[in-house]
């Protein structure tokens, strides 16, 4: 799910950059470390929308470095439990399906795709089909699915997700 | 469900897992305590990255918890791209049985394929760069990368692309994950031979040993993988492993000249097509010019892909006719590679019997050295002397030297072939009984460049081999004595003769090289001498005498036949 949050960030700015360009300098500092990167609590910061407000930078003693307390307001991506999401596949294996859903890795264990699509290994690459349908599971096609359970780890979120369920897939 | 005001409920159920038994159907009444269904809690059977792939909870939560107690013994994963999955046994067995069900029915086998010095030779040192058209220059996405260079074997295309629809390849490699992958992507860029069947060195067990990854890649049992790698050591010598000729391309081609360097640059940076004409000249003469000084390493005459092509027929073939009979005969036995490959390399040199020449030193175990190893795995046998039957018929077939030894002269007298260890060597990699004529043993063959060759210090004290030099000289100088006198009772001479072969019998002592050469020749004129006893003409004798000594004089000077001091084993030169 997508949020617009008003979010905080630290910069740590070297003192060569100390000059009539500081400021701009800060936003494009905060651009490069902030977007595309996962927090723990609110998901991937996708795009920062507005930058409300740099504070008073400090100077750390002994070092002369400055940091810039920063707030902002971010689009995040935010997944949950139970949501269903579109993703684009990346790896069909004999386990299962790699996709991905934006930034996030989702697995889909076979025992969670539709019994009645079946892993065909011969082809290429490596798909999961149906024997009546021409339904087909292959790389760099976009599903539909429902994720049945989240990791968030330091960096990175990681997603299981499942095909089982009224109108996924596709 | 529906509760006594007709009003729809749903209840989140607290555990997961699988229905395995409903007892109840629609419009049934529920009473109190009554069952409604069995099942089956999630195994969690599949695990990527600490989540449940089936019911999607992170374990790492409930580590502690009874659940996961009886779950501990997942395994990596049966696809190594993805080391982020994880098994159980079971499952993982179950997929792998599908596997071999699936190559069973398209009657195909695993082959296990290496790169390095196998399909493609690479290097990452400019100067070691002979000119040719199908080098590949490139660069790996990773940080600190250096430009690396890459030459297909020649036939690798064709050698896949024939062996497909007989063989499923996987790429077991000791280079790391980007190198395997941009290598992979170079031999096979649409994904039809390799596709995700990569397992790189970031994912291999052991750093000195492959064989430890096959349990991991084949859960059920390796009976249908054959292996072919240029090394056997990282394989552990395994039976079903194919020794193929280490593919060599980039040699040492000593110092180029600054233009050609910059040639190459150039070349890197796949500019080529844009150079003028002119250019491309000065190039084409410059790989000319090296061509003609590098002979042999510009013209790429490797052609060892099409003979292993036919060996991986030949062993499917095999396979497949095997158990074709253990179907017929409705036995659920699935032969076994292991078993079927060392028989057929067994065929290969069926009813030789060889043994060695001056290619170890004499204390060295003949069972475990290398070449008795590789040549009783094609089946022959190998004696530590020549061997002949109760009727005085020689019974050996080759003799595998690496100098004009006593036993190779021995072994010319009586018809035997006397062959170079490279026959041995060429016999081992291409699976075939090599015609002899080619590695015929030659007086300028130089055994010290030979694989199987070893000099392995024989563990004789200083004080043996002085008393050794001391009856050489002693031996020399008495021979010396007697082309002065001309004269020699056939007693003295057969004591000289005696302790001549005492000394040499052929391995059961070391000498320096050089003195076991004379030596030996010595004895050799001094058994022809008994030849010609017949005659009874000691002045044939006498003359021989005085050309051996002349010959020796002459072989110090010219270095021809006898060992110079470079060639002396290393031991040797230490302890002097």
């Amino acid at each position: 799910m997508f949020f617009h949050v008003s979010l905080d960030h630290e910069i740590l700015l070297h003192p060569r950059y100390f000059g009539p360009q500081l400021l701009k300098t800060v936003r494009r500092m905060l651009f490069n470390e902030v977007e595309g990167k996962c927090i723990g609590k609110y998901g991937y910061v996708i795009a920062v929308t507005s930058l409300d407000n740099i504070g008073v930078g400090k100077i750390q003693p002994g070092r002369g470095y400055v940091i810039f307390p920063v707030k902002y307001h971010a689009i995040v991506f935010r997944p949950f439990k139970h949501e269903v999401v579109e993703a684009i596949i990346t790896q069909v294996t004999k386990m299962g399906i790699f996709c991905k859903i934006g930034p996030l890795t989702c697995f889909i264990s076979r025992h969670s795709i539709p019994r009645d699509m079946e892993y065909d290994p011969s082809a290429n690459p490596p798909c999961y089909k149906k024997k009546d349908d021409d339904l087909m599971i292959q790389p760099d096609d976009s599903i539909r699915v429902k994720i049945a359970g989240l990791q968030v780890d330091a960096k990175e979120f990681f997603a299981v997700g499942t095909l089982m369920d009224d109108y996924l897939v596709s | 469900m529906i509760d006594m005001n007709g009003q729809r409920q749903s209840f989140p159920s607290p555990i997961s897992g699988i229905i395995t038994k409903l007892y109840i159907h629609e419009m049934d009444v529920l009473s109190y305590s009554s069952i409604i269904f069995e099942y089956e809690a999630c195994r969690h059977s599949i695990i990527f990255k600490n989540l449940c792939g089936d019911c999607g909870i992170d374990l790492s939560q409930i580590k502690n918890t009874l659940l996961t107690s009886k779950h501990v013994n997942h395994v990596v994963p049966i696809e190594p791209s993805f080391s982020a999955i994880k098994f159980t046994a079971e499952i993982a067995a179950k997929y792998d049985r599908e596997e071999r069900n699936y190559l069973l029915r398209k009657r195909k086998l695993h082959l296990l394929v290496d790169l390095d010095q196998t399909l493609v030779h690479t290097t990452n040192c400019v100067n070691h760069y002979p000119s040719s058209p199908d080098v590949v220059a490139f660069q790996l996405n990773i940080p600190i990368s250096q430009i690396l260079y890459t030459k297909l074997r020649p036939g690798v295309k064709e050698f896949l692309t024939n062996l497909q629809s007989f063989y499923q390849f996987h790429i077991v490699t000791f280079g790391d994950r980007p190198y395997a992958n941009a290598i992979a992507k170079l031999i096979d860029p649409d994904g039809k031979f390799f596709a995700d069947r990569i397992l790189s060195r970031d994912e291999c067990v052991s750093l000195t040993d492959k064989s430890a990854n096959l349990n991991k890649l084949f859960h059920c049992g390796d009976s249908l993988v054959c292996i072919i790698d240029d090394r056997e050591d990282v394989w552990k010598y395994a039976s079903n492993l194919i020794q193929v000729k280490p593919y060599t391309w980039f040699k040492d081609v000593g110092d180029i000249n600054d233009t050609y360097l910059s040639s190459i640059n150039k070349w890197n940076d796949r500019n080529h097509q844009f150079y003028t004409e002119k250019n491309e000249l000065t190039e084409l003469s410059q790989m000319e010019t090296l061509s003609v000084k590098n002979t042999g390493v510009a013209n790429d005459d490797d052609l060892y892909l099409y003979r292993l092509e036919i060996i991986l027929k030949h062993i499917h073939m095999i396979f497949y006719k095997s158990y074709d009979q253990s179907i017929q005969n409705k036995s659920d036995i699935i032969p076994d590679l292991k078993q079927i490959m060392p028989n057929i390399r067994q065929q290969i040199l069926k009813s030789v019997s060889l043994c060695f020449s001056h290619m170890m030193s004499q204390d060295y175990p003949l069972d475990k050295y290398c070449g008795t190893v590789i040549a009783e795995a094609m089946g022959a046998t190998v004696t530590h002397d020549l061997q002949f039957d109760h009727n005085g018929i020689i019974q050996t077939t080759h003799v595998i030297a690496g100098k004009q030894t006593y036993k190779v002269y021995q072994a010319r007298q009586n018809n035997i072939k006397v062959v170079t260890p490279e026959w041995l060597i060429d016999c081992y990699e291409q699976w075939e009984k090599k015609s002899e004529e080619n590695y015929i043993l030659t007086s300028d063959y130089n055994v010290q460049q030979c694989k199987l060759f070893t000099d392995i210090t024989p563990r004789i004290s200083k004080r043996r081999y002085c008393e050794i030099q001391q009856q050489v000289s002693i031996i020399e100088q008495s021979i010396s004595y007697q082309q002065n006198e001309c004269t020699m009772n056939i007693n003295e001479r057969f004591d000289i003769e005696k302790k001549v072969t005492d000394l040499c019998i052929d391995d059961d002592i070391d000498l320096r090289p050089s003195k076991r050469q004379r030596i030996v020749s010595l004895t050799n004129t001094v058994n022809e001498k008994r030849d010609t006893d017949a005659d009874d003409s000691d002045s044939s004798y006498t003359y021989k005498m005085h050309n051996l000594i002349l010959n020796k004089e002459d072989r110090h000077s010219s270095d021809e036949e006898g060992l110079s001091d470079d060639e002396t084993p290393h031991g040797w030169k230490q302890k002097q």
